[in-house]
């Protein structure tokens, strides 16, 4: 059975650190796997005379709204792409020219503490992994995402100091990276 | 207009007159080639002279010729036009082409026209049947009624499309992908 | 001149008042595009010598946006002309002293320096909030596009929008949401 099997004991434990995460009402979870995180489900199901428990893990909630260039066929998609050897990674598949303004698609790469996420997590290539980080800031600097930025920051722009008080938009040119040499360049083949 | 130009005759850009639609008149009336026999700045003008100024007077009867030899001053062409211009032109150190070229410019030109400053780039004789543009000429008419400042007079609908909405336009596209495979099935 | 004539000579070269909303957009950009109505280029008719320049007025001028670091890198020069008289004034110190300046020295210095300057700026207003007077807006029967679009703050969405917005990245499998 390939779901995985959580003993009595460890059940125990957990449906106790559930009791006292309902009474106390802290933020501090004590079992990843209990739940309110929504990554698992714990079934119990007779076979027989045995009673199994197992914990089941649940689709993630972003599922059907995902987004995926394999899904859709894009216009003249990637044909630089085909060519190289490294899959490209969903972003650049996607092969959205993605503004600092565009708060609904830069959010979800930001905990709710608004840190960017570590590229394990995300799943991006290198390059887009860093723009969207600096377009990520770009866009707290602005004040368009005031619910996903640090608690140290000063979070609404009216309330800042000096310079920061006005409005500021930013420049995606003026984010550096690492140019790509074009495979079809004709000076080096 | 400035001072600049206070001499300098004014006018506009003008079609010919249709000449030549019925009949060709030639406008210029008079030439007269003012030249030194020995100087070396005239050569081109005696080789013009010399070679072509006969079929030249022969293919146009209507344009008097007159060459005046003078000692030792620089070859000149005066031409004289029907509308009373006079134009001089220097033709010092010209060559043989060059003068041949210039004088057919003398020839098909209407009047002194490289001298005089434009008033306007364009002129017409027919003005428009339309009427002058005013200012509410090709406006929206939706704005008559409209309360200003509204943004939807005012924001800028010539943008590019937002990855924000481009994202949402991908979706719906797979959702409807899917919908498709569901009813083969 | 016959009386129709005369009424499309007025027509041809009466005045329109445009009205121009700042809000979070560049000074130095929008100017280039006022300067055009300020002038009249915007016109078939226009000539150096004819005086068919158009009134504008700018609103929300509190609101501009400059990009990147320029708030606190680009300096204002002004001199008294006594010696050590020179001064340099950052630009959010002087949008905090008249937040109308910035804007118009934009457009200043976006023409140029003739005599005909300080007259075509006679023909703009502009106002640091939304409120102008009436005898000032009931002028107004046009509105200049603005260059960039507003930006909406992810606070103002409201919140199912968020959750139903289509989504490019999902978390790994046993990713703990924090």
């Amino acid at each position: 059975m390939s779901v995985s099997k959580i003993n009595m004991a460890a059940l125990v434990r957990s449906s106790f650190g559930l009791f006292k995460n309902s009474i106390l009402n802290t933020a501090i979870r004590s079992l990843s796997t209990s739940k309110p995180l929504n990554i698992k489900e714990i079934r119990e199901h007779k076979e027989g005379t045995k009673l199994v428990v197992e914990a089941v893990s649940l689709p993630s909630p972003r599922k059907d709204l995902l987004v995926r260039a394999d899904n859709i066929d894009l216009p003249s998609s990637n044909c630089e792409h085909e060519s190289s050897v490294k899959e490209p990674c969903y972003m650049c598949a996607l092969g959205l020219d993605v503004k600092h303004t565009d708060v609904l698609i830069l959010s979800q790469f930001v905990r709710s503490d608004g840190c960017m996420l570590p590229r394990r997590i995300t799943g991006l290539c290198r390059r887009q992994q860093k723009k969207i980080g600096k377009m990520v800031s770009m866009a707290q600097k602005a004040g368009l995402m005031i619910n996903l930025t640090p608690a140290w920051c000063k979070k609404d722009p009216k309330k800042r100091k000096d310079y920061k008080k006005f409005n500021t938009y930013f420049d995606e040119k003026t984010i550096f990276w690492k140019r790509i040499p074009d495979q079809n360049d004709k000076w080096k083949r | 207009m400035s001072n600049k130009h206070l001499f300098l005759n004014s006018g506009f850009v003008r079609a010919p007159l249709q000449n030549g639609v019925g009949r060709y008149v030639c406008q210029l009336q008079r030439i007269v080639l003012k030249f030194c026999k020995t100087h070396g700045s005239c050569r081109g003008l005696r080789d013009f002279i010399e070679q072509d100024l006969v079929d030249f007077a022969k293919q146009n009867p209507g344009v008097v010729v007159y060459l005046k030899p003078r000692r030792h001053r620089g070859p000149v062409a005066v031409a004289e036009y029907l509308n009373g211009d006079r134009v001089w032109m220097n033709l010092a150190n010209k060559t043989h082409s060059e003068i041949t070229k210039w004088i057919e410019v003398l020839r098909t030109q209407q009047g002194d026209i490289a001298s005089t400053r434009l008033r306007k780039y364009q002129y017409t004789d027919h003005p428009s049947i339309q009427g002058p543009w005013t200012p509410f000429t090709f406006k929206n008419p939706e704005l008559n009624t409209a309360v200003l400042p509204d943004q939807k007079f005012g924001a800028n609908d010539r943008l590019p499309m937002s990855a924000t909405e481009q994202l949402r336009l991908m979706f719906e596209k797979q959702k409807l992908e899917e919908g498709d495979v569901k009813t083969a099935e | 001149m016959s009386a129709f004539k005369r009424v499309q000579q007025w027509a041809t070269f009466a005045r329109t008042w445009h009205v121009f909303d700042c809000k979070w957009q560049d000074p130095y950009d929008s100017a280039q595009v006022i300067k055009k109505y300020l002038m009249g280029l915007h016109k078939p008719i226009y000539h150096p010598t004819n005086d068919c320049g158009d009134v504008v007025v700018c609103i929300n001028s509190r609101d501009i946006a400059l990009r990147g670091d320029e708030w606190r890198k680009r300096a204002y020069f002004h001199h008294t002309g006594y010696p050590g008289g020179a001064s340099w004034t950052l630009a959010w110190e002087l949008h905090n002293k008249d937040p109308t300046m910035i804007i118009r020295k934009a457009i200043y210095r976006s023409m140029k320096g003739n005599l005909q300057r300080r007259h075509t700026m006679e023909r703009l207003f502009i106002f640091p909030g939304e409120d102008v007077p009436q005898d000032i807006m009931q002028n107004v029967t046009n509105q200049i596009r603005q260059l960039r679009l507003v930006p909406t703050r992810l606070d103002h969405i409201p919140e199912e929008e968020v959750q139903k917005y289509p989504k490019v990245m999902d978390y790994p499998q046993d990713y703990v949401l924090k």
